[in-house]
């Protein structure tokens, strides 16, 4: 499998960091600490794609995955969205506003890389 | 009093009631200031006479018919716009007949010669038997057609019959002593006042329960507020705890995978140990956390159950959990109508199963038996989870839907629970308008048996 860029969207550092040795071996990981951070980096990266945590400063996790679905260049990265929500409605509205996966907190290290795998080969 | 409250009311029947006391004081008020001046300076009115009709019988039965479509009024609640005209009608009537009198009355006092006295008039007496028709209809409205427990009924009977008494002693005096017998004027005296007093006591009590009323009312909507402040607190808890907690157990949960699977270097078999250790703390507070979040949720009144008409023979098949069971070495048996259909909450009903499942799990041994069984019934549907394990002390059964109650805590904390399943099972079946009941023999087994409607629909709030 060829490396991915790989957008990881997390206030918590030790939450990203984790998600960065995750992914790190076989990805290129880049980090965006808030909403608009990740945005300024998406368009600068142009990730494959982009862990979005849904409780973020400054824009919020749905906002950020509605402006990237506009956005001409990125709207084939994919996205996967992650939430400590785990009703079925917010999975639903997740699905609805774009992102094409979406995986609960807490999980572990190989919930993150199958997602990963899932979505890359969509 | 009354006029102050009449100028903020609209009833009418408090309206009547001020127009008929405002009418009756202007009545007594002319007779006793006519006597006033007669005892103080000699001087008799003698104009007054003429307009005598009016002022002493018109005046006096109007207020009575007021006073008696007043307190009668509420009486007719469901015949308001009927009842409106006949008021207004006798009104007229009245009105008509007091004009005929005063006509008839200036006639006879130009056409006959000498003292003629107002008491022999044939009007007059018309008036007096008026009054007493009048007052007679309230007194028979109010016995025959207020129900018994009535407000202020016998009160305002009384009333009326005290009124009653002035007329009957003035036709007595009419009929039998041509109106000489003073005695009879004066025994009149007191019934009025008896009666005004009586009225205006009613009325009192009235304006009086209003008033409690209305404060009443002020406090069950500042209460409806507070209450309606804690719900939206509580759900704004529940929102971000949701996110407060789950988020240290996730960056928790993480670096210890990670230290296990040794991205962090290599680690001996002791620190393998410790960090399965860590592991299984977290996945218990992680329980812990999901759990009383649900309950919070199902404890909200806001929470909205997606409750849908499913085929429950299915649902129950579909359960994941029995591989558990298996693990174990206890044995399923599945016990179901070949058809049941009924209107639940999937989710919920799943997340019940499984937990009556995991209890049944946890007190039975290997070789045991869980049975789930499910019956049909015509309104309503009921199943049971049953097991072979080592029962319940009949103590401990009232407290077992308690929150955090476990009836060993020793092995449930080793085994992971919460003492919280059976907190959310009840509320479950709550939502789905149910009933649950415990039956246990110690040495024997437990069965949790769940009754509930099988029509949710109409019965959803």
């Amino acid at each position: 499998m060829t490396r991915k860029k790989i957008l990881i969207v997390e206030d918590e550092k030790n939450i990203a960091k984790a998600e960065g040795i995750i992914l790190g071996k076989d990805h290129d990981i880049h980090y965006a600490e808030d909403g608009e951070i990740a945005m300024q980096k998406a368009e600068e990266i142009l990730p494959d794609v982009i862990i979005l945590d849904l409780m973020l400063p400054k824009r919020g996790g749905y906002d950020v995955c509605f402006s990237l679905r506009q956005h001409d260049q990125l709207k084939n990265s994919k996205i996967i969205m992650v939430t400590a929500k785990n009703q079925p409605i917010d999975r639903a509205k997740g699905m609805f506003i774009g992102a094409d996966h979406y995986i609960t907190k807490p999980f572990l290290p190989e919930e993150l890389r199958e997602a990963v795998r899932k979505v890359l080969d969509q | 009093m009354l006029i102050s409250e009449f100028l903020r009311t609209d009833e009418p029947d408090l309206k009547y009631a001020t127009y008929a006391f405002a009418l009756l004081s202007i009545h007594r008020l002319i007779s006793v200031l006519v006597i006033m001046l007669k005892i103080f300076t000699g001087f008799e009115f003698l104009q007054l006479i003429t307009v005598l009709p009016i002022v002493h019988n018109g005046l006096e039965t109007t207020s009575i018919a007021l006073l008696a479509f007043a307190f009668t009024y509420a009486l007719f609640n469901h015949q308001e716009k009927r009842h409106n005209k006949t008021i207004s009608r006798s009104l007229i009537a009245i009105l008509v007949f007091t004009v005929i009198a005063q006509i008839s009355w200036i006639i006879t006092l130009y056409t006959v010669n000498g003292a003629f006295r107002y008491e022999d008039f044939w009007a007059n007496i018309c008036f007096v038997i008026l009054n007493i028709i009048i007052i007679c209809w309230a007194i028979y409205v109010w016995i025959f057609k207020a129900k018994r427990n009535s407000k202020h009924r016998v009160t305002i009977i009384l009333a009326f019959s005290s009124y009653l008494v002035v007329f009957l002693l003035q036709l007595t005096n009419i009929i039998l002593y041509n109106s000489n017998f003073s005695n009879l004027q004066v025994a009149q005296t007191p019934f009025p006042g008896i009666a005004i007093i009586l009225f205006a006591r009613v009325v009192y009590l009235r304006l009086v329960d209003k008033a409690r009323l209305l404060d009443r009312l002020k406090l069950s909507e500042r209460k409806i507020i507070e209450e309606k402040e804690i719900s939206k607190m509580k759900d704004e808890f529940i929102s971000v705890a949701s996110h407060e907690f789950r988020t240290p157990l996730t960056a928790m949960k993480l670096h210890t995978a990670l230290l296990k699977d040794k991205e962090y270097g290599e680690i001996n078999k002791e620190q393998q140990d410790a960090l399965n250790i860590i592991d299984e703390e977290i996945d218990r507070l992680t329980k812990l956390v999901n759990d009383t979040l649900d309950l919070s949720k199902l404890e909200s009144k806001k929470y909205r159950s997606q409750i849908s008409h499913t085929d429950i023979v299915k649902v129950i098949r579909d359960n994941q959990y029995y591989l558990m069971a298996e693990k174990k070495g206890i044995k399923i048996v599945l016990n179901l109508p070949e058809k049941l259909e009924g209107d639940i909450d999937v989710a919920k009903f799943q997340q019940l199963l499984i937990n009556l499942l995991s209890n049944a799990i946890k007190f039975t041994d290997a070789g045991g038996t869980i049975t789930i069984s499910a019956k049909d019934g015509k309104d309503r549907w009921s199943f049971s989870v049953s097991d072979t394990g080592r029962g319940i002390p009949r103590s401990k059964i009232p407290y077992l839907f308690n929150k955090f109650y476990q009836v060993d805590t020793h092995m449930t904390r080793n085994q992971g629970g919460t003492g919280l399943g059976l907190s959310i099972v009840k509320n479950i079946v709550e939502i789905h308008k149910g009933k649950i009941r415990i039956q246990s023999k110690l040495g024997q087994g437990t069965s949790f048996i769940i009754e509930l409607p099988k029509n949710l629909k109409n019965a959803k709030n």
